[in-house]
């Protein structure tokens, strides 16, 4: 069975894909957050207010992931305030 | 009527004793400043009260009346604010120790509306500090102390309006403004037994309210009865050039307007019992028999989202962001929960790409949940899984379970959909359970005229604490 070939004249975009974070990675790119929030803010933090601030961290990582998972189109827009702004009133 | 049959009567009822003369405004500010006085300062509901505002205002109400003009339903009414609303001649303290001598000169678009509408201004209410929006992990995070619940005082009311949720619990008010970010006013609803209306986003100005997160905030109504609700949502409602998302559109809810009592098209949230406490399950599913009796029933599922991390990473980029300052001064050490100091500054290093990202994925689920939930005239679910927690237990104890599995409860927070919660029972320990009626944007008569017709057919809103003091 022979089949047309495809049509030349269309360029698919290939399929990109967020790549995900293994657990090594995801324990450095912690590391490295927690160190530059503590750049700022460090000197006033005791260490129970570190480890909170490591344990947020550590959440915040895992939520991004989850969020990268959600596949998006280029045109999808974010969901702010939806009023228009500078409309005179 | 006793004094406290009028501290626990809803506002229609309010309204004929006025009407009728069996009692005054001033009448009415007076038992509810008392039992402020008593019930309320020992709940840790109140952070202020405004006896001079309240009997003011109480006595043109009853001057306005006996010269023949009424403002409506709310004409001569006490209520209570949230004290992260500006009312004008009392602090607003967001709850916080750094602000608690915070005044400002202009009072909130919602205060104002209120006074214009006849109501009565008793008290400023608890809140957990900054609402909430610097983290913590148990009840004792505000400068007034952990808020406790009129049903048994050693659990908490939920938050982060608890003082309104204590306060209508209690009969300290008739009704209270409270305000919801991810939760605020459902969860106090739920767990005081009382009825909470977060209405479509944009519905009620937010100008004088503290701003906790631009994109998720709304102010809205506790009171006794979903019909109280309405009542209040009518006069707090409408467009404000001070706050640029408030809607154009106008609401009515009892003007002009007749109320649905049946052929009402419900859908349960599938599996949103799942991992609920025994008593939550039952009285919901007792919820769900009688709903059988005014309108169709089916199961749905909701839209596949990750709803905690899209709530999580919105609010802390937005909370961090509209306390900047505060927050890069060292503010949040001030503060009453240890967990703030530390926790919250992990917004610091939150990518701008990622927050974005949630706002993206936001406006899908907005296009999906609004599908679904315009098929229905409410979506269901049990507000809460849990009964009322410990007044000094540690959040991990109760919150996972509390949240859910299938969180109804967030899909119309991140969606600006309208969502109301009303007792339906008691659980374990004789503490109350809800259940929450969501609808699709602007659908709020829709959810109103359902939850008011369970209402209708129980008499749960009725009960009374047991352990408050006669009279």
């Amino acid at each position: 069975m022979t089949t047309e070939p495809a049509d030349k004249s269309v360029s698919l975009p290939p399929e990109w894909v967020y790549p995900p974070l293994d657990a090594a990675q995801i324990a450095t790119t912690n590391a490295q957050l927690v160190a530059v929030a503590a750049l700022r803010h460090g000197d006033r933090l005791t260490p129970s207010q570190r480890a909170d601030l490591t344990a947020a961290i550590e959440t915040q990582t895992r939520h991004a992931e989850a969020l990268h998972r959600v596949p998006l189109r280029n045109s999808d827009e974010p969901a702010f305030i939806r009023a228009t702004l500078g409309d005179g009133r | 009527m006793i004094a406290a049959d009028l501290a626990f009567a809803t506002i229609p009822e309010l309204g004929a004793a006025l009407r009728s003369n069996t009692v005054s405004s001033v009448e009415l500010a007076r038992l509810f400043l008392e039992r402020l006085e008593r019930d309320g300062r020992r709940l840790n509901a109140v952070v202020t009260l405004t006896p001079e505002i309240a009997l003011r205002e109480a006595a043109l109400a009853d001057a306005e009346r006996q010269g023949g003009l009424d403002r409506g339903p709310l004409h001569g009414i006490p209520y209570g604010m949230k004290d992260i609303v500006a009312a004008a001649g009392a602090p607003t303290t967001w709850g916080a120790a750094p602000f608690r001598d915070q005044v400002f000169a202009q009072e909130a678009t919602a205060t104002r509306k209120l006074r214009d509408a006849g109501a009565v201004l008793v008290a400023k209410l608890a809140t957990v500090e900054i609402a909430g929006g610097m983290a913590y992990k148990n009840p004792n995070a505000a400068f007034t102390g952990p808020t406790a619940n009129p049903w048994d005082e050693g659990r908490w009311t939920s938050g982060s309006s608890s003082g309104p949720g204590a306060a209508v619990a209690a009969g300290a008010v008739p009704f209270a403004i409270g305000s919801d970010t991810s939760g605020s006013i459902l969860y106090p609803a739920a767990f005081t037994g009382i009825s909470g209306l977060r209405a479509t986003y944009g519905r009620v100005s937010r100008a004088g309210a503290m701003t906790l997160c631009w994109t998720l905030d709304r102010l809205g109504p506790m009171a006794r009865t979903a019909e109280d609700c309405g009542l209040v949502l009518e006069a707090i409602a409408g467009p404000d050039p001070a706050d640029h998302a408030s809607l154009r559109e106008p609401y009515r809810y009892a003007v002009g307007r007749t109320r649905r009592e049946g052929g009402f098209r419900f859908a349960v949230i599938d599996g949103c019992c799942e991992g609920v406490e025994p008593e939550v399950q039952r009285n919901f599913e007792a919820s769900l028999a009688l709903l059988e009796q005014i309108g169709t029933l089916d199961t749905v599922e909701l839209p596949d989202f990750p709803y905690g991390a899209l709530i999580s990473t919105i609010v802390a980029a937005e909370a961090y962001a509209a306390h900047d300052e505060f927050i890069a001064a060292g503010g949040l050490a001030s503060l009453t929960s240890p967990l703030s100091a530390g926790a919250r500054l992990a917004a610091s290093v939150l990518p701008a790409h990622d927050y974005i990202r949630a706002q993206r994925i936001r406006h899908r689920l907005a296009q999906a949940f609004t599908s679904l939930a315009g098929g229905y005239d409410a979506l269901l679910a049990p507000s809460l899984g849990v009964v009322a927690t410990g007044l000094h237990d540690d959040f991990e104890l109760g919150l996972p379970r509390a949240m859910g599995r299938r969180p109804l409860n967030l899909a119309g927070v991140l969606t600006g959909s309208p969502t109301i919660s009303i007792i339906n029972g008691f659980g374990e320990g004789g503490l109350p359970t809800g259940i929450q009626f969501a609808g699709a944007p602007f659908a709020e008569n829709a959810i109103l005229d359902a939850a008011t017709a369970l209402q209708g057919m129980t008499d749960w809103h009725r009960r009374r604490p047991a352990g408050l003091v006669p009279g």
